[in-house]
C-alpha cells in the first residue's frame, strides 16, 4: 500500500514538472515565434524598423509559394530601410485591429496600402506614398458588366469587401448595410465567395483590383464607388505609411526617405512593376501638400 | 504610449451599444438553433454508441472522433468556403454556422447523453425488457426520462460553451456580437470600448442562461 502511495506521489510530481516545462516552453516559443521575418540581411548593430501589415493583400504584401513575403509595400519598405541604414522586419497583423496594434507598440509602422481615412488620420500620423480609389469588381461575363453604371445599381444585390476597409466605410456611408454588404476578414475569402456566387460584386482598392483583374476572371465596372469614371490610374485618396504620433522623429526620417525615393523614381518603378503598369505616385506631390502642412 | 492618456468614450459607447444588443439576438438565435439540432444529433450518436450493433458503435465513435477533434473554426471554413468549391453545395452564412456548430456541439452532447444513460442502473432496462417492453420503448419510457435531471447541469454548460463558440461564425460573415464589435472597433478606432462592451453583452447572456438553467434544475429536483 505504502509503496503504491509513494508511486502515486512520484507520478503526480512528475506530471506537475511535465506540465510546468511544457507551459514554460510554450511561453518562450510563443514569444519568439511571432510571425516576424527578416527581410534584409543586415549587420548585427543595425537599428530595426518593424512594419505591420496584412500579408494576404496582393499585390501590396502577400506570400509566394515558398511562404516568403513579397509585394509592392515590401519592396518600398526595403528601399526605405536601405536609405535609413536600418534593418527591416515584417509582422503579419489582423486587419480589423491593425491600428490598435500600432498604437500599442506591436510594431513601429504600418505599410499595407492603407487609405488615409479621416478617422485614421486623427489617431495616426502618415507618410503618404500613393493615390488610390475604391473600385467595383464583378465576375467576367456577368451581365452587370454592361448593366451597372454605378454603386447604386448594387443596392438590391450583395456586395462584399474587407472588414475595416475603406470600401466598407465608403459603402456604409452610401447606405449599404448587413443586407446588401458582406464583410470578410481577408480579401481572398471575398473573392472565393464571388466565385461561389454568394456575391454580385466586390469593392476594393484600385491597386489591389489590378492583381485580381489580371487573372481574367473579373472585370471592373465603368465607375468607382464615388461615382467618378474609372480609369487605369485612379487618383482620389491618399494611401500612407502609418506611425504612432509620438514617433515624431521616426516619421520625419521615413518622410525624408520616401521623398527621395519618389524623386529618383524608385517608387514609380516599383509601382509599375507590381501594380499592372500603374504609377500610384502620379499626382501625389500636389495632393499631399495640405496634409503635410501639419508637420512643418 | 497613447494608452496613458486613455479616456473611455461614453458617448460612442452609448451610441453603439444598441447595435450590440441587436446583434445579441443573432447570437442567441444561433445558440438556440444549434443546441436544438445538436441535441438531436447528440441523442442519435449517443444511442449508436451504446448500441448492441457493432457497426453503429463504430459510426458513433468515428463521429465524435472527427467532430470533437477538429477545431470548430476549421469545420466552419470547410462548410462555408470549401463545400461550394468542391461539390457546388452553397450554404448561406446562417445555415452554415448553425450546421457547423450543431455538428460540433452534437459530438459533445452525445457524450453527455451517453454518460447520462449509462448512469441509470442496468437493472432498470433489464426489468423493462422482462416486462415485455421493446428496446425503444424501454429507452423512451423508462431510461431517458430518468436522465433529464442528470443531463441538465452538463447541458447547461454545453449551452454556455456553444453560446461563446457562436463568435467564431463572425469569420464566415455572420453579423453577430463579435462581428459588430469588430466593425466599429476598426472603423472608429475604438477597440477598447467596443470589445469590452461585447464582453459585457456575452457576460449578460451567459449569466442569464446560467440562472435559467439553475432555476430549471431546482424545479426538476422538486418534481422528483
Amino acid at each position: 500500500m505504502r509503496g503504491e502511495c509513494r508511486m502515486m506521489k512520484l507520478r503526480k510530481g512528475f506530471l506537475c514538472v511535465l506540465v510546468l516545462v511544457l507551459g514554460l516552453s510554450l511561453m518562450v516559443t510563443g514569444c519568439s515565434s511571432a510571425p516576424k521575418e527578416e527581410a534584409t540581411a543586415g549587420g548585427d548593430a543595425k537599428e530595426k524598423l518593424v512594419f505591420g501589415l496584412d500579408d494576404s493583400y496582393p499585390p501590396m504584401g502577400y506570400r509566394d509559394e515558398k511562404g516568403e513575403i513579397i509585394g509592392f509595400d515590401i519592396d518600398v519598405a526595403k528601399a526605405i530601410g536601405e536609405k535609413l541604414g536600418m534593418e527591416v522586419e515584417f509582422v503579419a497583423a489582423e486587419w480589423s485591429g491593425i491600428e490598435t496594434s500600432l498604437l500599442t507598440g506591436k510594431f513601429d509602422s504600418i505599410i499595407s496600402g492603407m487609405n488615409m481615412r479621416p478617422e485614421r488620420v486623427e489617431v495616426m500620423d502618415y507618410v503618404p506614398y500613393g493615390l488610390a480609389t475604391q473600385v467595383i469588381v464583378v465576375p467576367a461575363g456577368s451581365p452587370y458588366v454592361e448593366q451597372a453604371q454605378d454603386i447604386e445599381f448594387f443596392k438590391d444585390k450583395v456586395i462584399g469587401t474587407q472588414i475595416n476597409s475603406t470600401g466598407y466605410t465608403e459603402c456604409a456611408a452610401l447606405g449599404f448595410n448587413d443586407k446588401n454588404m458582406k464583410l470578410y476578414d481577408k480579401f481572398p475569402q471575398a473573392f472565393l465567395d464571388l466565385d461561389n456566387g454568394r456575391l454580385d460584386a466586390i469593392v476594393t482598392d484600385s491597386f489591389t483590383a489590378v492583381e485580381w483583374l489580371e487573372s481574367g476572371n473579373y472585370v471592373r465596372i465603368g465607375a468607382d464607388v464615388k461615382g467618378t469614371p474609372a480609369t487605369g490610374a485612379d487618383h482620389s485618396e491618399m494611401i500612407g505609411i502609418a506611425f504612432n504620433p509620438e514617433d515624431v522623429e521616426l516619421r520625419a526620417k521615413v518622410q525624408e526617405a520616401v521623398d527621395e525615393l519618389i524623386d529618383d523614381g524608385t517608387i514609380s518603378e516599383l509601382s509599375k512593376k507590381w501594380i499592372g503598369g500603374i504609377d500610384i505616385t502620379e499626382g501625389l506631390a500636389e495632393r499631399q501638400v495640405e496634409y503635410l502642412k501639419k508637420f512643418k | 504610449m497613447t494608452t496613458f492618456g486613455f479616456a473611455w468614450d461614453w458617448e460612442f459607447t452609448i451610441k453603439m451599444f444598441p447595435m450590440l444588443v441587436e446583434a445579441a439576438g443573432v447570437t442567441v438565435g444561433l445558440t438556440v438553433s444549434s443546441i436544438f439540432f445538436g441535441t438531436i444529433i447528440g441523442l442519435i450518436v449517443a444511442l449508436m454508441k451504446i448500441s448492441r450493433v457493432s457497426v453503429l458503435r463504430y459510426v458513433g465513435a468515428v463521429y465524435t472522433w472527427i467532430f470533437r477533434g477538429i477545431p470548430l473554426l476549421v469545420q466552419l471554413f470547410i462548410i462555408y468556403f470549401g463545400l461550394p468549391m468542391a461539390f457546388g453545395i452553397n450554404i448561406p452564412p446562417a445555415p452554415a454556422a448553425i450546421l457547423g456548430i450543431s455538428l460540433c456541439g452534437g459530438a459533445y452532447i452525445a457524450e453527455i447523453i451517453r454518460a447520462g444513460i449509462q448512469s441509470v442502473d442496468k437493472g432498470q432496462i433489464e426489468a423493462a425488457l422482462s416486462l415485455g417492453m421493446g428496446y425503444g420503448q424501454a429507452m423512451r419510457r423508462v431510461i431517458i426520462p430518468q436522465t433529464y435531471r442528470r443531463l441538465l447541469p452538463p447541458m447547461g454548460n454545453e449551452f454556455i460553451t456553444l453560446l461563446k463558440d457562436t463568435s467564431l461564425a463572425s469569420s464566415i460573415t455572420m453579423v453577430e456580437v463579435l462581428r459588430t464589435a469588430q466593425v466599429y472597433a476598426g472603423s472608429h478606432v475604438k477597440p477598447f470600448e467596443m470589445y469590452v462592451s461585447a464582453g459585457v453583452i456575452y457576460l449578460a447572456l451567459t449569466t442569464f442562461f446560467t440562472l435559467l438553467f439553475g432555476l430549471l434544475e431546482n424545479k426538476l429536483a422538486k418534481s422528483q
